[in-house]
């Protein structure tokens, strides 16, 4: 099967004072397929914006390429082939131009292209924020006119404008209001099934990912810790890290796990010896001879879901009950 | 007595257009050590309502128009600007969403810290620092004598909302209001500086008014909730009771739109449709009306007042509603209904 999205190896380090390097993305590896959905989740530093913007080209990899069906994708590739790749980030209201009506914005990427006529691109962008649900009426508005769900769905209708197969998107549902997240939730996950899109979906709330994504992988200080589909990822969570992730998310009628992790996280300019993770580790004890601040573990597939861990290096990997649904979407 | 008692307050700010009411009708009342939870969407008045209570807001723009806020037995609203500022730094302590814009940019942790210290309680400077210190080691600051001389930009945002929690603790205040304290910060994060405030709740007696959008936050933490909409507390109760029970419609529909790690995938999110209301064009009705399931006629034309939920529609039905409180009387019979099945 070959996958839409690859990257492979991916490093993206940034210069910081002192000639010390940052090692924001350190060799990250995974693949989309075609209408698949990963789900990029990790706390703040941990490398997982960082990774998609490298994808979408708006930042330089240090090392490692990205191929989209089997090309290499980045800045230099053709616009059309870069049309083929879309972003919503979290802020609307810094993605659309405040001095225009929204539905320039949403017709601005085919005129960019060159695609179509002026009245062919118009009815392309009415479509687009009808797909979104919103009236084309609104497309005379300007951004401020609007609420700030109004103005997701608008960024999200100038992604879909350019039809394309893979949307990165960023955060979409942080700067919401509780009532108006599940609209969009809702909103991404009818959108993938009507147009056969992949997402890439980065995001700290799991239960979103959750929601959307059929796959997820776990980052810290840079490296992708865990990976899983859905259905595995959150029954059965294997890194220490994300269980503890997933025991500090509050849940209604489920006492809050207070304090699961002793520490704050280390600071991506100071990573931590070996594995990054094991001074919070709860579990590194249980792995002898500090191999944990030692020696950095690596990334082992096991079937279709990889760990980083030491503890599970000596384990018999999980069996995974054959279960051709485990994968399937939502209804 | 209750430590605070607010009633009726009524915050209206003036605009360009005209004046704008944001905090329709708020009241509460929090006892010694309780914890209570404010929740509600952007623009529904739970933080201005607990900045008009300590008198924090500038006015004008914004105006308090009616309300009482009793606190200890003395009314905040007509206390002179010096005996407030002496409740305020002493009694009360507030930690807000964004540390960095609470902390001076160019005072070190220890300067910063010793200052309510210097002022309020007349410390000498050098028993001032040891309390700062103290303050430091208790919210789980490692090295607290180190990080007195850091600057603010110098630590991570979970260290920087410590700090202030510290700051807010130092004279050891009766009530501590907390304005979306971890919203900006990792679920882990958010985790262990809950565990930091139920602890120095625990060791000191301290009541906490957090306000937060985050119901599952809520459900795990506070003991009693008020849920806001459109400037108004719409629904106020036992936290585990409104939880398992909601008797609003907003609040029911807010419960299910929650995503969770656990419930089925089988089905789309519940979503309330529509978007909150402008609070510079308000509703004549119940201003939850036009994105209510059950709305009658008569929800467009009057709007509900807060009331005891009866026990006659809730007794028959078999849910406790000890001290249960909805807006919402043109509907309540069709939510017993709802609420038995």
């Amino acid at each position: 099967m070959s996958a839409l999205l690859a990257v492979e190896g991916l490093c993206v380090r940034f210069a910081a004072r002192e000639g010390r390097m940052v090692h924001a993305v350190e060799g990250v590896s995974f693949s989309i397929p075609s209408g698949g959905a990963l789900g990029l989740v990790g706390e703040s530093g941990s490398g997982k914006s960082t990774t998609a913007r490298a994808i979408a080209g708006l930042q330089a990899p240090s090392e490692g390429r990205v191929l989209l069906d089997g090309e290499p994708f980045g800045r230099q590739s053709a616009r059309s082939a870069r049309a083929r790749v879309q972003l919503v980030f979290q802020d609307a209201q810094g993605s659309l131009d405040p001095r225009r009506p929204v539905g320039w914005s949403v017709e601005e990427p085919l005129a960019l292209q060159g695609s179509g006529t002026a009245k062919t691109r118009r009815a392309r962008a009415f479509a687009a924020l009808d797909a979104c649900g919103l009236d084309p009426k609104l497309s005379l508005r300007y951004p401020h006119e609007l609420s700030g769900g109004q103005r997701q769905r608008v960024a999200i209708a100038r992604a879909l404008v350019c039809e394309p197969q893979l949307v990165i998107l960023d955060e979409p549902t942080s700067a919401l209001d509780v009532s108006v997240r599940a609209q969009i939730v809702n909103l991404l996950c009818d959108l993938r099934q009507r147009f056969g899109l992949a997402y890439l979906f980065v995001s700290h709330d799991l239960a979103v990912v959750r929601r959307v994504c059929e796959e997820v992988a776990v980052m810290y200080l840079g490296r992708i810790v865990e990976r899983a589909p859905r259905s595995e990822l959150f029954a059965s969570p294997r890194h220490p890290y994300t269980q503890a992730l997933l025991a500090a998310v509050p849940e209604i009628g489920r006492d809050l796990a207070l304090a699961p992790l002793a520490l704050d996280p280390a600071s991506p300019l100071a990573p931590p010896s070996g594995c990054a993770f094991h001074p919070r580790c709860p579990r590194r004890s249980e792995v002898p001879a500090q191999r944990c601040s030692l020696e950095l573990p690596i990334l082992q597939t096991h079937g279709d879901a990889a760990l980083s861990c030491h503890l599970a290096a000596g384990a018999v990997p999980r069996a995974h009950p054959a279960a051709p649904g485990s994968g399937a979407s939502r209804g | 007595m209750s430590l605070l008692e607010v009633r009726n307050l009524r915050v209206s700010f003036a605009t360009p257009r005209g004046s704008v009411q944001a905090v329709e009708s708020f009241g509460v009342s929090i006892d010694a050590g309780e914890t209570i939870a404010l929740v509600g969407e952007s623009g529904s008045g739970k933080s201005v309502s607990a900045l008009a209570l300590a008198r924090l807001l500038p006015t004008p723009p914004a105006r308090i128009e009616t309300g009482e806020v009793l606190f200890e037995g003395r009314d905040l609203l007509l206390l002179g600007e010096r005996e407030l500022q002496r409740v305020r730094g002493k009694e009360l302590g507030f930690v807000f969403q964004d540390p960095t814009s609470s902390l001076h940019p160019l005072m070190t942790i220890g300067e910063q810290l010793e200052e309510a210290l210097l002022v309020h309680e007349r410390l000498p400077r050098t028993s001032a620092r040891q309390r700062a210190e103290w303050a430091l080691a208790e919210v789980g600051i490692a090295e607290p004598k180190a990080r007195l001389t850091a600057f603010p930009h110098q630590l991570s945002g979970g260290m920087r909302q410590r700090v202030m929690i510290a700051m807010a603790l130092l004279t050891r205040p009766k009530l501590l209001i907390a304005d979306e304290p971890t919203t900006a910060l990792d679920v882990t994060v958010q985790a262990s500086l809950f565990a930091l405030l139920r602890k120095v709740q625990r060791e000191h007696g301290t009541a906490l008014l957090l306000i937060t959008h985050d119901l599952a936050l809520v459900s795990t933490f506070a003991r009693r909730t008020l849920v806001m909409y459109a400037g108004a507390v719409v629904e106020s109760g036992l936290t585990s009771e409104l939880v398992a029970r909601p008797a609003h419609p907003y609040t029911r529909a807010l419960l299910r739109s929650v995503p969770s790690l656990s419930t089925s995938l089988d089905h789309a999110l519940p979503v309330i449709p529509g978007t909150p209301p402008d609070p510079a064009h308000p509703a004549l009705g119940c201003a939850f009306a036009p994105r209510c399931e059950f709305a009658l006629t008569a929800c467009h034309q009057r709007r509900p007042a807060l009331v005891a939920l009866s026990t006659s529609a809730s007794g028959a039905a078999g849910v406790r509603v000890y001290n249960r409180r909805v807006a919402c009387t043109e509907s309540e019979r069709a939510l017993a209904a709802e609420v038995s099945s």
